[in-house]
């Protein structure tokens, strides 16, 4: 039998561009985990998160962070993502040790192209294609939404004032590419 | 559009995708002797209404939340928006109090 070692491509191939002060690039290496309350289990999975990863439950369209690359992002009244970096093992059977019964567990890592625009025209490209509103008061550092860019699911997330990650389906990563590339051209 | 949403404030309706009159929350008793006529109502009987009306919107590229959203048919104003989840709750509290 053949020898063969398989190494796993990420969605864009490491993707990473510069458009003048504003820097685009593929986030690759991300276990994400999407998490959805038990029924009637919502105050003992929250106290459980907050016990055993040190996070508490976050309110819709908001983050919760530890450093920089573990978060819970509020989707949903009863669902939320954690988002770590990639621990080499099944996150799911992680977690769920760590939260047992009050949680429905589902392994997202591979479902998504991340995104992540970094740079003073961040807000500039976005707002052409980004329904939500950008304003730092409407919707500043540590917000995140769900929406739709040039008609494609999107999750945004502002993890500080100038860098957004924008989580899309891995299916049509390259189009989603192409409506920000477009975007970050026309400025 | 703008949509007031009561928990992620104004958002597009683009994101909305609209179901229509929000008496489909009053699904009749299928036990009940009358039931063949209460689904036969239910399912095919709609008021045209030209004024205040209370209808389903879904929120597909957004939280994936139902919403009962009171709009004039005359002039798309929106008058109030609520959780689907919280008016369901409050009809099924009412039927059993």
């Amino acid at each position: 039998m053949a020898d063969l070692s398989l190494e796993p491509e990420s969605a864009l191939g490491g993707y990473t561009q510069n458009f003048g002060d504003t820097h685009l690039r593929e986030v690759t290496g991300l276990d994400i985990v999407s998490i959805a309350v038990s029924s009637g289990a919502r105050d003992a999975l929250s106290t459980l998160l907050q016990e055993k990863i040190g996070l508490p439950w976050p309110a819709t369209g908001t983050i919760e962070r530890a450093g920089d690359e573990a978060a819970l992002l509020g989707l949903q009244a009863d669902q939320c993502f954690r988002v770590s970096a990639s621990q080499q093992q099944n996150p799911v059977t992680e977690l769920a040790c760590l939260v047992g019964d009050a949680a429905y567990l589902t392994d997202q890592s591979d479902s998504w192209v991340v995104l992540e625009l970094d740079g003073a025209s961040s807000v500039s490209a976005l707002e052409r294609i980004c329904p939500i509103d950008l304003s730092d008061n409407e919707f500043g550092a540590l917000n995140v939404a769900r929406t739709s860019m040039e008609h494609i699911s999107v999750i945004i997330e502002r993890p500080d004032t100038h860098r957004f990650r924008l989580y899309s389906p891995r299916s049509s990563a390259h189009s989603f590419l192409h409506a920000v590339t477009t975007s970050l051209h026309n400025l | 559009m703008l949509i007031d949403h009561p928990l992620l404030g104004l958002r597009d309706a683009a994101e909305f995708v609209y179901l229509g009159d929000a008496a489909l929350l009053n699904r009749p008793d299928a036990s009940s002797a009358d039931a063949l006529d209460s689904f036969h109502d239910y399912l095919h009987l709609r008021d045209n209404v030209a004024g205040e009306h209370r209808e389903l919107w879904y929120h597909e590229q957004g939280d994936r939340s139902w919403l009962v959203i009171t709009r004039n048919t005359l002039t798309h104003a929106i008058t109030a928006v609520e959780l689907a989840r919280d008016v369901a709750m409050n009809l099924r509290e009412g039927a059993n109090s």
